[in-house]
């Protein structure tokens, strides 16, 4: 029994660790409909952004840190995402258009792992693309927070809005394969639109959870 | 990945490191190079590291500091944009990662990347030239001060390593310059700066 309970204080140490962000303040609801708070949502306007993020990827015990370059076409819907080791060597050059990935260069040791290339994609899409709140959810409004939902191929998705100007705060995706939660944090205002400084994906069909940390965001279509 | 790290740090670590040439390495800018750094015991140094990436036409700037002890201490510490880093102290060493707060520990015994790191430091203490030549084609692009450039041989590298140049300051004593050139345009050019020969190193730095 006490091998048990060490071992699941050990599994928590690696997969329920809390945040690294304060949480979000949240104010009391006002009306708002599914469409108006999708609208709200940053990467629901066309516009090219270019972002630079220090993360960490935890698998179990094991703590990775990186450096990425991103540009985020959320005209076209893709992103091409460069990510660098702390002393700037590069580890992976990849674009994600739609459902495909596309392969600049990856380093011969991440080359070896399955599915690696899959799994950035995956993430890439939840954190900044694809799924998206949309005008067609159906709206439960609580008395400081606003939920979301629908079903999509399967998939249970459900988006979680509030704060003082009803920023998306959480996306959750549960069906057969799949279990994963992103969070953000900390919106900065950036010309018309609240970015977040702080997302935490945690993906607990595939066992790991990625941090990132903004350090530095702008537009460059206009 | 592992090489290039290692790499970097080990032609920066040929400055601390006792040393010896062998009859295969009697390279005269490298014998000077060796005859100078034999005198030098620690060093701390400032660094600015630029990425460039042809492909968005940006620079991101990160900076930091670099100490080493000899034998076996080594600390590199990033500052900006990120803090983050690492401190090795003969077998035991720790991690940390500023945004997240995280530090954990490591013995190299039991980290087979760390053990590495020490594997090549031992072998820069024994100023194992010939392993260098084994790894890159050397050429002396300029002897005064001393410039190199230095081209893998490993097929797997070539793959996305084109070359390293390393730069060093005028008198030998230390490296000022490492760029590391990859396919595709791309590449990271570490500048140090206020280098700083024999200083005296707190034991917490490590």
């Amino acid at each position: 029994m006490r091998g048990l309970l060490f071992a699941l204080a050990l599994l928590c140490l690696g997969a329920c660790s809390a945040a690294p962000f304060a949480p979000p303040r949240l104010v009391k609801t006002v009306a708002l409909s599914a469409s108006q708070l999708a609208q709200k949502h940053w990467s629901s306007t066309p516009a090219v952004y270019r972002m630079r993020h220090a993360a960490l990827l935890e698998i179990g015990f094991r703590q990775i840190p990186m450096n990425g370059f991103m540009e985020l076409n959320l005209v076209e819907g893709s992103a091409r995402l460069v990510a660098m080791d702390s002393m700037g060597i590069k580890l992976f050059d990849l674009s994600v258009i739609g459902d495909r990935v596309e392969q600049h260069s990856m380093i011969p040791a991440l080359a070896r792992l399955p599915q690696l290339k899959q799994e950035i994609a995956r993430s890439l899409r939840r954190i900044f693309l694809d799924p998206g709140p949309a005008s067609g959810d159906v709206l439960e409004t609580s008395k400081r927070s606003y939920s979301t939902e629908r079903k999509e191929r399967g998939i249970d998705l459900e988006f979680v809005f509030g704060g003082p100007d009803q920023t998306l705060l959480e996306k959750r995706g549960r069906g057969p394969g799949e279990n994963w939660t992103v969070r953000y944090f900390d919106y900065q205002l950036l010309g018309q639109r609240h970015i977040p400084a702080g997302i935490l994906l945690h993906d607990r069909s595939a066992g790991y959870r990625l941090t990132l940390w903004q350090q530095g965001v702008k537009r460059t279509d206009e | 990945m592992k090489w290039t790290v290692l790499g970097v740090l080990s032609l920066l670590l040929c400055s601390v490191m006792p040393t010896s040439v062998s009859a295969e390495t009697e390279i005269p800018a490298l014998i000077e190079i060796e005859r100078i750094a034999s005198g030098v015991k620690t060093l701390s140094s400032d660094f600015v590291q630029e990425k460039h990436l042809n492909m968005f036409d940006e620079v991101l700037i990160s900076k930091g500091r670099f100490y080493v002890e000899k034998p076996d201490r080594l600390r590199w510490e990033m500052t900006e944009p990120v803090a983050s880093g690492f401190a090795l102290s003969g077998k035991r060493g720790r991690r940390w990662h500023g945004p997240s707060g995280r530090t954990e520990t490591f013995n190299i015994n039991r980290d087979p990347v760390m053990k590495l790191v020490t594997e090549q430091l031992l072998a820069w203490a024994r100023a194992d030239f010939d392993w260098l030549q084994k790894q890159f084609q050397i050429q002396v692009l300029k002897s005064s001060p001393v410039i190199l450039r230095l081209e893998p041989r490993d097929e797997g590298t070539k793959a996305y390593l084109v070359h390293l140049r390393i730069g060093f300051a005028a008198g030998g004593g230390h490296v000022e310059l490492v760029e590391m050139h990859e396919r595709g345009g791309d590449f990271t050019r570490m500048i140090f700066k206020n280098t700083q020969i024999n200083p005296t190193l707190s034991r917490e730095l490590f």
